[in-house]
Parts: C-alpha cells; sequence; structure tokens
C-alpha cells in the first residue's frame, strides 16, 4: 500500500496524474488513496517531486 | 440531496475556468464556477511567467504584476549564453494568487456565480450523456445540474476521466517541477533566465524568473521519467539554489507537474468540454499554459453559447470547440512537441556545440532562434528543420 508523508506533501497534484488505476485523488492541499484500487505499481513513489510517498509491504498476520 | 441548474457548470477557478465562465457569461448563459480549495488561487502551482498576450483577455493590475520582461538567457550546460531580447517588454512575471483572482473577479462581474471549498466528486450523467456533477460543500452533497459541464479541474483532471475522455499521462508525459520564491538575491529583473543540462535538470530545464527587487522564483523541472529516490525535482533544485543563490532565502515553496505531451485527442464528449491543463492545452516545451487555457476558454464559452442556442449539447455540436481550438493554437502546439523532442534527443556535448554556434547572432524570439539554429547546424538539425518545411 502506499502512505502518504502529510509534512512533505505539497499537493502538486504529479501522484494522482501518473496514476493508472485512479487511485490517488488531491481534494485540494492533501491526498486520498484508495488502497483497494491501487495496484502497487509504485509510479506514484517515483515521480513525487518532494518523496512523500512511501510504498509499505503488505503484512500478512499468522 | 440539494439540487440546482445552470446552464453551465465550470469545475476550476484557474485561468481556464475563470476566462470560460467570463465569456459564457457575457454571452448571456447562467455560470456557476466551483473551485475545491477555499481561496482561488492558492496554492500556486507555477512559475508565473506569462508573455505579453495576456493583456488580451484581462487588464493586468499592477498589484499583480512582479517584474517585465525584455528578454530571456538561455544557458547550455558548460554555461554558454544565448540572448534572447526585445526592444519592447515580451511578457510578465505575475503573481498568481492575485492574477487569479482578478480573472475570477472579471468572471463574477459579468455574471457568473462563483462557489469556493466545492470539490465536484461525480458527474451525473444519463445514457452517456454528462447532465452535470455531485460536488460537496462544507460537507454538504448536491446535485448541480448543467447542459454543459466545463472540466478546467488542471493537471491531474477528474472531470474528463470521469465523462470516458481519456486524459491518462505516462510519466515521460509530465515534467514535474520544484520551486523556491527566493528573496535577498541577486537577480537580472528583465530577463527570465534557463538553465539546460543533464546533471541540472534531466529532460526539463532550471529556471529563475525575477519577481522584482531581489526577489525571484527559482525552480527546476524534469522528465517525470527522470525522477526516482535521490534525483528528485527537489534534489536538483537544492543542488542548484545552493550553486547559484548560496546566501538567498526561501520565503514560499511551490511545486507542480505539468503536461508536456501535447494535447489529448478528444477533448469533447456528450455535454462536457476540456479546457487548459484538463486537455493538456499546455506548451510541451515551455511548461507554459496560461494563455492556451484562457484562448481556449474563450473558445469554449462562445461554442457552449452558440450550442444553447440549438439547445444541442452533443459532442458533434460542442465539436466545433474542438475544431476551433486545434485550429487556432493546435499548429504551436505541435510545433512545441517536436522541438521538444529534438531537444530532449540531444546531449550535453551537442547542446553545448549549439550554443556555441548561435555566438553574437541577435534573437527577439523563440522561433528565431530555432531558425537561427537550423541555417548554423544544418546536419545535426536536419529533422528539426522539417519542421519548418
Amino acid at each position: 500500500m502506499i502512505r502518504v508523508d502529510r509534512y512533505r506533501c505539497a499537493y502538486c497534484g504529479a501522484c494522482v496524474t501518473i496514476c493508472p488505476e485512479d487511485a490517488i485523488d488531491l481534494a485540494g492541499m492533501w491526498l486520498e488513496i484508495r488502497e483497494d484500487t491501487c495496484n502497487s505499481c509504485k509510479v506514484c513513489v517515483k515521480i513525487c517531486p518532494v518523496g512523500a510517498l512511501e510504498f509499505i509491504k503488505a503484512e500478512v498476520e499468522e | 440531496m440539494k439540487e440546482e441548474r445552470h446552464d453551465v457548470v465550470v469545475v476550476g477557478a484557474g485561468p481556464a475556468g475563470s476566462v470560460t465562465a467570463r465569456r459564457a457569461a457575457e454571452l448571456g448563459l447562467d455560470v456557476l464556477v466551483i473551485e475545491r480549495n477555499q481561496e482561488i488561487g492558492v496554492p500556486v502551482r507555477c512559475a508565473e511567467g506569462v508573455s505579453k498576450e495576456v493583456e488580451k483577455f484581462v487588464k493586468l493590475d499592477e498589484s499583480c504584476i512582479c517584474a517585465k520582461i525584455r528578454g530571456a538567457r538561455i544557458y547550455s550546460p558548460d554555461g554558454t549564453e544565448v540572448v534572447l531580447k526585445r526592444e519592447d517588454v515580451g511578457g510578465y512575471v505575475v503573481e498568481r494568487r492575485i492574477f487569479d483572482k482578478l480573472l475570477a473577479r472579471e468572471a463574477v462581474r459579468a455574471g457568473a456565480e462563483v462557489r469556493v471549498k466545492t470539490r465536484a466528486y461525480g458527474i451525473i450523467e444519463d445514457g452517456g450523456h454528462v447532465k452535470g456533477v455531485y460536488a460537496r460543500c462544507m460537507g454538504e452533497d448536491m446535485r448541480i445540474f448543467a447542459d454543459v459541464v466545463v472540466g478546467a479541474d488542471g493537471v491531474e483532471s477528474r472531470v474528463g476521466r470521469w465523462a470516458g475522455l481519456d486524459t491518462r499521462l505516462r510519466a515521460k508525459d509530465i515534467a514535474v517541477c520544484a520551486e523556491f520564491f527566493m528573496a535577498d538575491i541577486e537577480v537580472e529583473d528583465e530577463y527570465c533566465d534557463f538553465f539546460l543540462g543533464n546533471e541540472i535538470a534531466p529532460k526539463g530545464y532550471a529556471w529563475v524568473f525575477p519577481k522584482g527587487e531581489d526577489c525571484a522564483n527559482v525552480g527546476v523541472g524534469i522528465g517525470g521519467d527522470a525522477s526516482d529516490e535521490g534525483r528528485r525535482a527537489i534534489d536538483f533544485l537544492r543542488k542548484f539554489v545552493k550553486s547559484k543563490f548560496p546566501k538567498g532565502e526561501v520565503i514560499a515553496e511551490i511545486y507542480g507537474a505539468v503536461p508536456i505531451s501535447g494535447p489529448i485527442y478528444k477533448t469533447v464528449a456528450d455535454g462536457i468540454v476540456l479546457v487548459g491543463d484538463a486537455a493538456r492545452q499546455t506548451d510541451p516545451l515551455t511548461g507554459g499554459g496560461i494563455i492556451y487555457a484562457m484562448r481556449a476558454g474563450e473558445m469554449a464559452a462562445e461554442v457552449i453559447a452558440e450550442a444553447s442556442k440549438e439547445k444541442d449539447f452533443s459532442k458533434e455540436r460542442l465539436g466545433e470547440y474542438e475544431k476551433r481550438w486545434r485550429r487556432e493554437l493546435g499548429r504551436k502546439l505541435e510545433k512545441s512537441l517536436k522541438a521538444k523532442d529534438f531537444f530532449l534527443s540531444l546531449s550535453d556535448e551537442k547542446l553545448n556545440k549549439l550554443a556555441h554556434s548561435l555566438e553574437g547572432v541577435k534573437i527577439d524570439n523563440i522561433w528565431t532562434l530555432l531558425r537561427e539554429l537550423v541555417k548554423r547546424n544544418p546536419k545535426m538539425l536536419f529533422s528539426l528543420a522539417k519542421m519548418f518545411i
């Protein structure tokens, strides 16, 4: 899943624009991420101008 | 759910949205503009440079002009300077926070209604024909019906996608940018400076746009496909600022993404048109989009007004907007796209060679620049020359 550091995010919209699944939305000055739509391609993580996005591997609890 | 009805609902109160709204209101239409942010013009996602053509669309207030620009200085990777200079003022660096409000005020004076802190979250459709938008303001949901929805919602546009228009961009189709508004630095206040080089701004450029006295917008835009961990726009900007303005202070940080793909194929569907960054009507070479947005906005409003008289809001009828903007703006955008792709294909060494070839040449605009380059470097620029045939 994608985690956003809200203190870093500069609300530029690059991640929203690039997401092939429309899993991210920019509500003005903060991001909304839909986990169930995200396909973990990580293009958003790469393009962010400030590195506010992080890919966290989902942990499987036994 | 609360319901209301208008002739036109414009999503987004940037230059595209406000000019569309103003023109539509002038032509007698009932227009509502909705803006997700609580303040028009904020946050700024722009380097704020605009050509003098802006005056065709709005009378600029001195309060939004930060600098009057007479030329540009372009620096190749090894620092060779190429100067473009005019006798008169060629453009301005504006204060978008004020400029955007000015455009909104013009729309309001013409009769448009504006609602801030109101965010569209879906479109209303009937058999594939767009009939309006769902929006939320301060926790209250509403259905806003309109004959035409104008998608002026910027680079990360949703409205077009909801209506089935393909506005997707790949990483290489975007320039991702970081910018500092810096104070207490030495700047040449009549020139905009551009810096090329793979170490400075891979697949893009760095810029210094004066904002009056001892201030400037200092930024770096890199190709979206050049961005990665440790090589982000902010990393390149910090390096650039450290070398050029080590003593300056940052008063504001501005970030944005610019489409550099050229315009999308379809900007019209039944009951909907896209304008501005949402339609990717931005210059692929310079990243500029304000003028294109405003001109396209006027054309959209005019076509919508004509369609209103005939009560026909089908994509065929609204397609007249597509025809008009492609006829008036399309060629320039296409040429810029080819120029951008060409310059991106050049190594730093080749760029240096080109800059050296222009030593002592008097140039007053970018097309003269390209022509002079072709003249002096015929072999290297054969493919660029084809653009002018």
